[in-house]
C-alpha cells in the first residue's frame, strides 16, 4: 500500500498497548510511534473515518488526524458545497454571456467621432444577443449613414462587436480652412516656387516674420476667387544676428566668500526661535528667505533665514586684441544654433564699433532658408 | 505461493510439526524484526517492544524501535535491534 494514501492519527492514552491490541483486530497499523505524551500511527485512508469514530467510542483522545492521498481530497472537494455551487454557477454563467455581445470596438476612425459609430450601432442592433445581430446589414446601413465612411466590417469576436472602418480620404481642395502662407523669419526672398494659392512678394522683397506669402485663393478667367490651399516653396536669404559688449576696464563686485546666515522661526508673526548674528561686512548682499516647516495650516511654523555673503569691489582690466578671436567664436556658435543642418551659410559679417575702451560686436550670419515651408491649409 | 517458513518446517523430520506452530519470528540484520503468530502488545516504547505469544512472552530491546506495521497476526519491529529475548 503506498503511503501517501494514509491518515496520521496522533492520540494520547494511557494503556496504548490494550489499545493497539483491540485495534489491531479491526485495522492493520503503521509505523506506531511511541513520543514522550502521545503515540503516532498510520491507517489506510479508506479506514480512517471507523477508525476515527472507533477511537471516540473507546473514549481515546485525538490530538491530530491528517488525511493524505487524492481520495480524501475528492470526498472532502464533494462536501463543499458552496464551491460547488459557485463553480456549476460560474460555468453557467460563462456558457450564457457566451451569446451575448457586451462590448462595441470601433476601429480606424480619424475624422469620425467613434462614439457617433458606437450610437448608432446601439440603435441598429435590437439586443444584445448574438443572432439578433445581423452584421451584414450593420455594415449596408453604417455605409449608408455616413459619407465618410469608404469601406466598413462587422465582426463578432468573443463578446466584441468590432467596427472596422476605412474612412474616404478627401483631397485637401474638397474640404478644409485655408490659411496663407505666412513668412516665419525675416529675411530677403531670392527664389520662389508656386504650386497654386496666390503670391503675395516677389523675389528681392525684403519680408518680416509673420508677413503673408501666399494667399490661399486663385481668380478665374471670370475673376471669381476660388479658395484653395496654399502651395510654395519660398526661399530666402535670413540673417542670424548676435552681439556682446566687451569692457576694456571694469570694476565689479564679488563675492569674497565669507558669509554669515542668521535664522528665525516663527509662529503667527511670533518669533519663537532666533539665532541673529551681528552684520560685520562692510560691503555685503543679502539673501532672504522664508519657508513652511509644516505642511498643514493648524500650525504654520516658518523659517527665516538671512544670509549676508562679504562682497568687494575689483578691478578688472582686459585687451580687446587678445581675446577679440575668442569673442567672435563665441558669437558664432551662438548664432549656429539656429541653422538647421543642411541649410546653407552663404556669409558671415562682424562688426566692431568702438568708443571710451567699450567694444560693440555684432556678428551677422546669412543663411538660405525656406521661409513658407509646408501648406497654409489646416486639416478639419 | 511460496511461504518461508512453512519451507522450512517442511524439511524438518524430527521434531513435531504441531510444535512448531506457536509464532515464527526472522530478524532482518538487526534492522527488521517480522512476527507472525503474535497475541497482543504487552510494552511498546523506543527502547523495548514487547509482545505476548502462545508459550509466554518476547521482549524485544533497542533504539528507535518502532511498529512499523501491526496486524492482528503479524508484527513488524523496525529499528536499531540489539536483543530479542523469549521468557
Amino acid at each position: 500500500m503506498k503511503k501517501y494514501n494514509r491518515s496520521h492519527f496522533k492520540i494520547k492514552t494511557l494503556n496504548k498497548e490494550k489499545l493497539f491490541n483491540k485495534i489491531c483486530k479491526q485495522f492493520e497499523l503503521f509505523d506506531i510511534k511511541q513520543e514522550e505524551q502521545f503515540t503516532k500511527f498510520e491507517v489506510e485512508e479508506r479506514q480512517a473515518d471507523k477508525l476515527e469514530k472507533f477511537l471516540r467510542e473507546n473514549n481515546v483522545k485525538i490530538e491530530q488526524i491528517k488525511h493524505f492521498g487524492l481520495r480524501k481530497r475528492l470526498k472532502n472537494f464533494f462536501k463543499m458545497w458552496g464551491v460547488i455551487a459557485g463553480l456549476v454557477l460560474g460555468l453557467a454563467m460563462f456558457f450564457v454571456q457566451q451569446a451575448f455581445v457586451f462590448r462595441i470596438d470601433v476601429w480606424g476612425c480619424k475624422d469620425i467621432e467613434k462614439q457617433e459609430i458606437v450610437n448608432f450601432v446601439k440603435e441598429h442592433t435590437p439586443s444584445n444577443f448574438k443572432s439578433n445581430i445581423n452584421t451584414q446589414k450593420l455594415e449596408i446601413e453604417l455605409k449608408d449613414n455616413f459619407e465618410k465612411i469608404s469601406s466598413v466590417s462587422v465582426a463578432i469576436v468573443g463578446q466584441s462587436l468590432i467596427v472596422n472602418i476605412n474612412e474616404a480620404v478627401l483631397p485637401e481642395e474638397m474640404e478644409g480652412d485655408f490659411q496663407p502662407i505666412v513668412s516665419q523669419y525675416d529675411g530677403k526672398i531670392t527664389q520662389i516656387n508656386l504650386v497654386q494659392g496666390t503670391l503675395n512678394v516677389k523675389v528681392g522683397d525684403i519680408v518680416q516674420k509673420g508677413q503673408v506669402l501666399v494667399y490661399p485663393y486663385v481668380t478665374d478667367g471670370e475673376g471669381n476667387i476660388l479658395p484653395v490651399a496654399p502651395k510654395a516653396e519660398i526661399k530666402a536669404d535670413v540673417w542670424l544676428s548676435e552681439n556682446e559688449v566687451f569692457y576694456e576696464y571694469q570694476i565689479k563686485e564679488e563675492k569674497t566668500g565669507r558669509k554669515i546666515t542668521c535664522s528665525t522661526i516663527t509662529l503667527f508673526g511670533l518669533e519663537i526661535y532666533s539665532n541673529l548674528s551681528d552684520n560685520i561686512f562692510e560691503n555685503f548682499e543679502s539673501e532672504k528667505t522664508s519657508i513652511y516647516l509644516t505642511k498643514n495650516n493648524l500650525l504654520p511654523f516658518v523659517y527665516n533665514k538671512i544670509t549676508f555673503y562679504e562682497t568687494k569691489m575689483v578691478e578688472i582690466t582686459r585687451n580687446f586684441e587678445q581675446e577679440k578671436d575668442e569673442i567672435f567664436e563665441k558669437l558664432r556658435q551662438k548664432a549656429l544654433i539656429y541653422v538647421a543642418e543642411n541649410e546653407i551659410i552663404k556669409g558671415e559679417r562682424i562688426s566692431v564699433k568702438q568708443g571710451g575702451g567699450i567694444f560693440y560686436i555684432f556678428l551677422t550670419l546669412t543663411i538660405e532658408k525656406d521661409i513658407g515651408e509646408g501648406y497654409g491649409y489646416i486639416f478639419p | 505461493m511460496f511461504n518461508f517458513f512453512e519451507e522450512i518446517k517442511g524439511q524438518l523430520r524430527r521434531v513435531d510439526k504441531n510444535l512448531l506452530s506457536s509464532y515464527n519470528m526472522v530478524n532482518l540484520s538487526g534492522t527488521i524484526l517480522y512476527v507472525e503468530g503474535h497475541l497482543g502488545l504487552t510494552v511498546l516504547s523506543p527502547t523495548v517492544i514487547s509482545f505476548k505469544i502462545k508459550k509466554g512472552r518476547v521482549e524485544v530491546e533497542g533504539e528507535n524501535l518502532f511498529l512499523s506495521e501491526l496486524s492482528s497476526n503479524t508484527l513488524k519491529i523496525e529499528g536499531q535491534i540489539k536483543r530479542v529475548e523469549e521468557f
